[in-house]
């Protein structure tokens, strides 16, 4: 490129196609490794046994089964996803490699969680099975299917943009996974009835526990996706906050010595 | 203190494709570049010379783009990387001191990953991939991965990814580190045919490298350039007292350490 025109796209990929080829490097180095392969089974496996044991044990073909747990499920399988998003490469001094070459830091936040959520369409496909099952032996309301895959996806996509903010603070995997994992559990957590009523209690004219659990905590958005409600102030949430894990990932990045 | 050696000799040249304009670093309490100027014109191989701790990886990231100077300015090819930093790090070819390569990576893949970065596509991609190849002797790990390829082959394909789309500026952090004295002779021949044109930057502790592929040597110490002259002048001045270019690079440091 040598005598190139100066400023333009020259000598660089620019935009989406930038951002897609961080992800689809991302995507098979997680392939390639050993941890992602192995989450994704015992996940998969994971979240399709509530399902399995109430359709063969108790005769319920029902998707609640599978979509009341899967949060949970998530906030274990989710963060080991994203744990190696930074970490790996501020362990092997590969964020350097990334800092030289001509992507925005925006290309690299966004491939880098692009491949994650990759990971976990993947994931959620794989279980799409159970819809025909309950089809054909149960009663299917297309709204809670789509409204609960919708949710799943965006509670996901979620918790890997926390989890990538996470794992670009320490060069520690380990650490990233369960700092990631306590974050998730405890914005879940502010969801929960008991947990709002007793914050609540601590102000009751403020009402924190309220606001925390409709403004802060996904749950509430993610279980009226799954109850079949779509409303735009659960996707401000979801992509609000989303953003909000993404910018402070691109602030980290920013840092000296990285 | 004594005044650096010509410095600034070679600050007007004419359109350097490198320039370095009083770049000041500090880590914590630590001041690792303290003013650090000068240009790299096209057709020079520039060998930076420096103790460990001197300065001279602190002052090829900046140049690189993967590090911010507290103060001071850069141009790339007249470029701001302040300004515009994804056109700046597109001209630069840039060699960090470990190699900084995808472990898990192919090294085809990962030359091609590096040539898509850059913008190369298709055909283009492939034939510049085949001649680093060629050039670089990599047949032989092509389809390997990165963490089963010897030192000098990682090397070797980390000198590849810098060059993959023809950089106008290299900057490379102690490039043969790690190559038997075969694999030297190639790089020395490489930057042989890469000079013209181009600003090559590289930092070493060998003084022999830098007699064998240098036009310029320029010296730092404790964050400030001591020594900017070019290497036949520096020859001849050895050459009239007798000494060589080593006594003169210590005394250099020497007589700044006393300062």
């Amino acid at each position: 490129m040598k005598g190139a025109a100066k400023g333009g796209d020259i000598g660089r990929a620019a935009g989406w196609s930038g951002a897609l080829l961080v992800a689809r490097r991302e995507w098979r180095a997680a392939l390639d490794g050993n941890v992602a392969p192995a989450v994704l089974v015992v996940a998969l496996f994971a979240s399709i046994a509530p399902f399995v044991h109430g359709f063969f044990l108790s005769g319920r073909a029902e998707l609640s089964t599978f979509f009341a747990p899967l949060p949970w499920l998530m906030a274990a399988w989710l963060p080991a996803v994203s744990m190696r998003l930074w970490s790996e490469d501020l362990r092997a001094r590969t964020v350097e490699t990334w800092r030289a070459l001509p992507y925005s830091r925006a290309q690299l936040v966004l491939g880098k969680w692009l491949s994650g959520a990759w990971l976990l369409a993947l994931q959620l496909l794989l279980t799409t099975p159970l819809v025909g099952l309950v089809a054909v032996h149960g009663d299917l309301h297309a709204t809670q299917v789509l409204g609960g895959y919708a949710g799943a996806l965006l509670l996901g996509a979620w918790m890997l943009a926390l989890g990538a903010w996470i794992s670009s603070t320490t060069a520690d995997q380990t650490t990233a996974y369960v700092q990631t994992a306590l974050l998730v559990a405890v914005f879940m957590t502010l969801g929960e009835p008991r947990a709002w009523t007793i914050l609540d209690g601590f102000a009751p004219e403020l009402l924190p526990g309220t606001f925390a659990a409709r403004h802060l905590s996904p749950r509430l958005a993610y279980e009226a996706l799954v109850g079949g409600l779509f409303g735009l102030d659960a996707l401000v949430l979801f992509v609000g906050q989303a953003a909000l894990w993404l910018w402070l990932n691109a602030r980290a990045l920013a840092r000296d010595g990285r | 203190m004594q005044a650096p050696l010509f410095t600034g000799i070679l600050a007007d040249m004419p359109n350097p494709l490198l320039r370095a304009h009083g770049l000041h670093k500090r880590y914590g309490a630590k001041l690792a570049l303290a003013g650090v100027s000068f240009d790299v014109a096209p057709g020079e191989v520039v060998g930076f010379l420096g103790a460990n701790g001197a300065g001279k990886t602190t002052t090829l990231r900046i140049l690189a783009g993967t590090l911010t100077a507290d103060a001071g300015a850069v141009e790339i090819d007249g470029i701001d990387p302040g300004r515009d930093p994804l056109a700046a790090r597109a001209r630069v070819g840039y060699l960090p001191e470990h190699d900084g390569l995808f472990e898990g990576m192919q090294v085809e893949d990962l030359l091609r990953f590096h040539g898509a970065s850059r913008g190369l596509a298709g055909q283009a991609l492939a034939t510049r991939v085949a001649e680093l190849v060629a050039r670089l002797d990599l047949h032989a790990v092509l389809a390997a991965r990165v963490h089963e390829c010897s030192l000098g082959y990682r090397r070797r394909v980390a000198l590849a990814a810098a060059l993959v789309n023809d950089p106008a500026v290299l900057l490379f952090d102690e490039p043969t580190h790690g190559l038997d004295p075969l694999q030297i002779r190639a790089f020395r021949a490489l930057l042989r045919d890469l000079s013209p044109g181009r600003a090559i930057l590289f930092s070493t502790h060998v003084l022999q490298e830098v007699e064998a592929s240098c036009n310029r040597v320029v010296l730092i110490d404790e964050g400030r350039i001591v020594l900017d002259a070019p290497l036949a002048v520096l020859q001849a001045q050895a050459k009239a007292a007798g000494s060589s270019i080593e006594d003169l690079v210590v005394e250099r440091t020497l007589a700044r350490a006393r300062a």
